[in-house]
C-alpha cells in the first residue's frame, strides 16, 4: 500500500525521484578504561592464558567516508581494534577514488606469551610480538587494465627459553628471537571482457635470527653421573642466522568464451633459497662418545638449501543445461629441495565430477579422482546435497579408493571417507542446532 | 506466423527488450535497502541500472509493484544465484579454484555469505561450520575470537587448489607462513611431513585442547604414530636410548628443538 502511495505521489507531481541523500561520514568509537586490580597467583599464568593489562583502551573504532566529490579519495573505510597494550592489535584502512586508484592496508601486532609447562613441550616458554602488515595500492586507469603493487612485511621479535641439546643431556637456557620477511609483488591485471589474465611477478627477503646464551653452572635434565662424571653446562653462545629469498612468478587466467563455459588456470613457479651461518661455543663438561668428554664444543657451520617449485592448476566448467553441471580440474605441484638431502614431489590430480538438480533444492553429484606422480591412485566420489530454503542444509558425500600403499600419516591411499553435514542455520527460533561428521582411514601395506 | 515466433521468443524470454527503470525508481520505495546499499555495498561505485543488473529489468515491477515482476535472488536457486553473480565475477582471480574446493562445488551461493546491498551481517562462517567454530572455544586455538585474525587469513572461501580451500600465502607457500614466518625454510633437514602435507599433520590449526594445537596431548604420542615399527609408518625408527619409561624422553621436542626442519642437524636438535 505504502509503494502505491509513493507511486502514485510522484506520478502526480510530475517531478524526477529525488535519490536518497546520506551523510557523508560515519565515525564510531568503543573506548574505556580497563583496571585490572589484583591478580593473585602467578603473574606468568595470567600472562599465558588472559594477558589483558591496566590502561585506557580504544577497544573499537570505524571511520566510514562515502560520496566525497573532488577530493584525494572519495571514499574511506578505517578500522581498528584493541589499541593501548592490548595483546591483539589491529588497524585497516581502505581508501581510494573511483577510476582512479584504490588503497588496501593493514596493520596487525599479536602478543604471545607463553610460559606455562606442559606435557606437549616442557622447558620452552615464549614472550614474543609478531607484526604484519601489508599495502596494496591498486591504479584504475580503465576497466581494461589495472596495475598494482603489494608490499608485505612480517616480523617477529623477542625472547624465551629453549633447550640446549648436547650430546647425553639438555639445558634450557635464555633465547632471543628475530625474523622478519619482506614481500613485495607486482602485476597488472588485463580484462579483455570474456577473457581476464593477472600476470605477477614478486620477491622476499628473509631473515631469522636466533640467539642461545647462558652463564653460570647448570647441571641439564640428566639426574645421574654418566660414566662416572656429571655433565655440565656452565656457559653458552648459540647464534643462528639465516638470511634467505624467493623469486616467483604467476599467472592467473580466466576465461568465459560463451555463457556456458568458463575456464580457469593458474601457473606458479617459485624458486625460495637460504643460506645458513651457525655458530655454537659452549664450555662446560660434555660427552663426545665411547669414553671421551670434552671440556668445550666449539662449531661453526654454514649451510645452502633450494627449493625450486612449479604449480599449476586448470579448471573447466560447462553448463550445457539449466540443471547440469559439469567439471573438470587439474592440479600439478612438483618441487624438490636442493641441499644435503634431497626431498622430490611429483604430485598430478584430475578430477572431472558431474552435478545434477533434478528438483529445486537437491543436487546430486558424481564423478571420479585420478592422483598420480609419485604415487597412483583412483578415487570414486558420489554426494547429495539438500537445500530447504536460506536457513537449512544437509550434505552427505562419498569417496572410495583402492589402494597401493601408504604414503604419509594424514593422506594414505587407501581410504574410505563418508562425510555428513546437517546445518541448521535458523538465528531467530533458535531450535538445536546438528553437525555430525564421521571418517575412517585404513592404511594397507 | 509472426505471432508464433512472437509466442516462442516470449516463452523462451529471449529476444523481447526489457525495460529499466533505473536506480532513483528502486530508491522511491526500497528507501532502505538504498541507504544501506550507498554505505556500505561494494557495488555503490555502480551508477544508472546498478539495481537492476542484478534483480533483471524492472520497469514492470514499478509500475505494478507486483513482486513476480522482478527477480529476485531470495527466491532463486544457489546455482541461480551464482550465475548471476559470476557473469562479472567469475573473472576475478580469487575464484580460480572454485570448481575444485570451497562452496561453489558444495552449491553453497554467493549470497549465503555475501550482503549484496545491506550493512546487516550475514551468518559467520561458523554458523555452517560449527564444528570449526566450537574448536576456537578450546584452550589453544588462533586468536580468532579476540579479532586478532579471521577465517580468510588461512582459507580462501571461494576456493584454492588445495584441500580444505586453504590459502597460499606468497608464491607457493602455505597460508601458514603468512605470520609464522620463521618456520619457512626451505631447510638443509626438512622434516618431511610439514613440506608434504603441512601444519596441519600435527596441528589442529583451529584449536585444541593440547597445547600448541597438537593434535595429540603428548609429544611422543603424536611422534610415535610415524616414528615406530608398527604397520607402515613412515618416518625413522628411535634408536634404542630413547627409554619412553624414562620422563625424559617423553616429550621428543625437549631435544628435537627444530621439528620443523633443520639448517644443521639431521635429527633437527639444533
Amino acid at each position: 500500500m505504502r509503494k502505491f502511495w509513493i507511486l502514485a505521489a510522484v506520478a502526480a507531481s510530475g517531478q524526477d525521484v529525488v535519490p536518497v541523500v546520506e551523510n557523508p561520514v560515519r565515525v564510531k568509537f568503543d573506548t574505556g578504561y580497563r583496571f585490572v586490580p589484583d591478580i593473585r597467583g602467578d603473574a606468568n599464568t595470567y600472562r599465558s592464558i588472559v594477558n589483558l593489562g591496566q590502561g585506557p583502551k580504544l577497544f573499537a573504532s570505524d571511520v566510514a567516508v562515502t560520496g566525497w566529490k573532488n577530493r584525494l579519495f572519495d571514499r574511506l573505510d578505517l578500522s581498528a581494534e584493541g589499541w593501548g597494550g592490548e595483546p591483539y592489535t589491529s588497524l585497516r584502512v581502505d581508501f581510494g577514488r573511483a577510476g582512479l586508484y584504490r588503497v588496501h592496508g593493514d596493520y596487525r601486532n599479536a602478543a604471545y606469551f607463553n610460559f606455562l609447562p606442559s606435557f606437549a613441550l616442557d622447558q620452552r616458554g615464549f614472550d614474543i610480538r609478531r607484526r604484519m602488515s601489508n599495502v596494496e595500492v591498486q591504479a584504475l586507469p580503465g576497466r581494461r587494465f589495472n596495475p598494482y603493487v603489494n608490499y608485505a612485511r612480517d616480523a617477529g621479535s623477542g625472547g624465551g627459553v629453549t633447550p640446549f641439546v648436547a650430546n647425553g643431556n639438555e639445558y634450557p637456557v635464555a633465547t632471543t628471537i628475530s625474523d622478519s620477511t619482506h614481500h613485495i609483488r607486482t602485476g597488472a591485471r588485463l580484462d579483455l571482457g570474456k577473457l581476464h589474465l593477472t600476470l605477477e611477478q614478486g620477491a622476499s627477503v628473509f631473515r631469522d635470527g636466533q640467539r642461545a646464551a647462558a652463564a653460570g653452572r647448570q647441571t641439564g635434565n640428566r639426574a645421574t653421573a654418566l660414566l662416572g662424571r656429571t655433565l655440565l653446562l656452565d656457559a653458552l653462545d648459540q647464534i643462528y642466522s639465516v638470511r634467505g629469498g624467493n623469486v616467483f612468478s604467476q599467472g592467473i587466467l580466466a576465461a568465459a568464451p560463451a555463457s556456458w563455459i568458463q575456464v580457469n588456470a593458474q601457473f606458479i613457479y617459485a624458486r625460495p633459497k637460504s643460506n645458513v651461518s651457525y655458530t655454537e661455543r659452549a664450555r662446560g663438561l660434555f660427552y663426545l662418545g665411547g669414553t671421551r668428554f670434552a671440556d668445550g664444543i666449539e662449531s661453526l657451520l654454514i649451510a645452502e638449501s633450494k627449493l625450486p617449485r612449479t604449480a599449476g592448476t586448470g579448471s573447466i566448467e560447462l553448463r550445457p543445461h539449466g540443471k547440469v553441471r559439469v567439471t573438470q580440474s587439474f592440479m600439478t605441484d612438483r618441487f624438490h629441495t636442493s641441499s644435503i638431502q634431497r626431498l622430490t614431489v611429483n604430485y598430478h590430480r584430475e578430477q572431472t565430477e558431474v552435478f545434477v538438480d533434478p528438483v529445486p533444492g537437491v543436487t546430486l553429484r558424481g564423478g571420479h579422482r585420478l592422483i598420480w606422480g609419485d604415487t597412483k591412485q583412483h578415487v570414486a566420489l558420489a554426494g547429495a546435497g539438500f537445500r530447504a530454503g536460506t536457513r537449512f542444509g544437509a550434505n552427505a558425500d562419498y569417496e572410495r579408493s583402492p589402494g597401493e600403499r601408504s604414503y604419509f600419516r594424514t593422506s594414505c591411499t587407501t581410504t574410505t571417507k563418508c562425510g555428513r553435514a546437517c546445518v541448521d542455520r535458523s538465528e531467530r527460533l533458535c531450535p538445536p542446532r546438528a553437525s555430525t561428521r564421521c571418517s575412517t582411514t585404513g592404511i594397507q601395506a | 506466423m509472426i505471432a508464433l515466433i512472437a509466442g516462442l521468443l516470449l516463452a523462451a524470454g529471449l529476444a523481447v527488450p526489457q525495460e529499466f527503470a533505473g536506480n532513483e525508481m528502486c530508491q522511491a520505495c526500497h528507501e532502505d535497502i538504498a541507504k544501506a546499499f550507498l554505505k556500505s555495498s561494494p557495488h555503490r561505485v555502480l551508477e544508472g541500472n546498478s539495481c537492476e543488473s542484478c534483480h533483471g529489468a524492472g520497469a514492470k515491477h514499478a509500475e505494478s509493484a507486483d513482486a513476480k515482476l522482478i527477480r529476485n535472488p531470495r527466491k532463486l536457486t544457489p546455482a541461480q544465484v551464482d550465475k548471476g553473480c559470476l557473469a562479472c565475477h567469475a573473472k576475478l582471480p580469487s575464484q580460480h579454484g572454485r570448481v575444485m574446493t570451497g562452496h561453489g562445488r558444495q552449491q553453497v551461493g554467493c549470497t549465503s555469505c555475501h550482503s549484496i546491498h545491506t550493512e546487516a551481517p550475514k551468518p559467520e562462517c561458523g554458523s555452517c561450520h560449527l564444528a570449526q567454530k566450537t574448536s576456537f572455544a578450546k584452550p589453544h586455538s588462533h586468536p580468532l575470537r579476540q579479532g586478532a585474525m579471521n577465517c580468510q587469513d588461512c582459507h580462501s572461501p571461494h576456493g584454492t587448489p588445495l584441500a580444505r580451500s586453504v590459502s597460499l600465502a606468497v608464491g607457493t607457500e602455505q597460508g601458514c607462513l603468512k605470520c609464522h614466518g620463521d618456520k619457512r625454510g626451505p631447510f638443509t633437514y626438512e622434516h618431511v611431513p610439514v613440506r608434504m602435507e603441512g601444519c596441519a599433520s600435527c596441528h589442529e590449526p583451529h584449536g585444541s585442547a593440547n597445547p600448541r594445537m597438537l593434535t595429540r596431548p603428548s609429544v611422543q604420542q603424536l611422534c610415535l604414530e610415524c616414528h615406530s615399527a608398527v604397520g607402515t609408518a613412515a618416518g625413522g625408527i628411535p634408536p634404542a636410548f630413547h627409554d619412553l619409561r624414562s620422563a625424559r624422553y617423553r616429550s621428543c621436542t625437549t631435544c628435537h628443538v627444530k621439528i620443523h626442519g633443520s639448517h644443521v642437524s639431521k635429527a633437527l636438535l639444533r
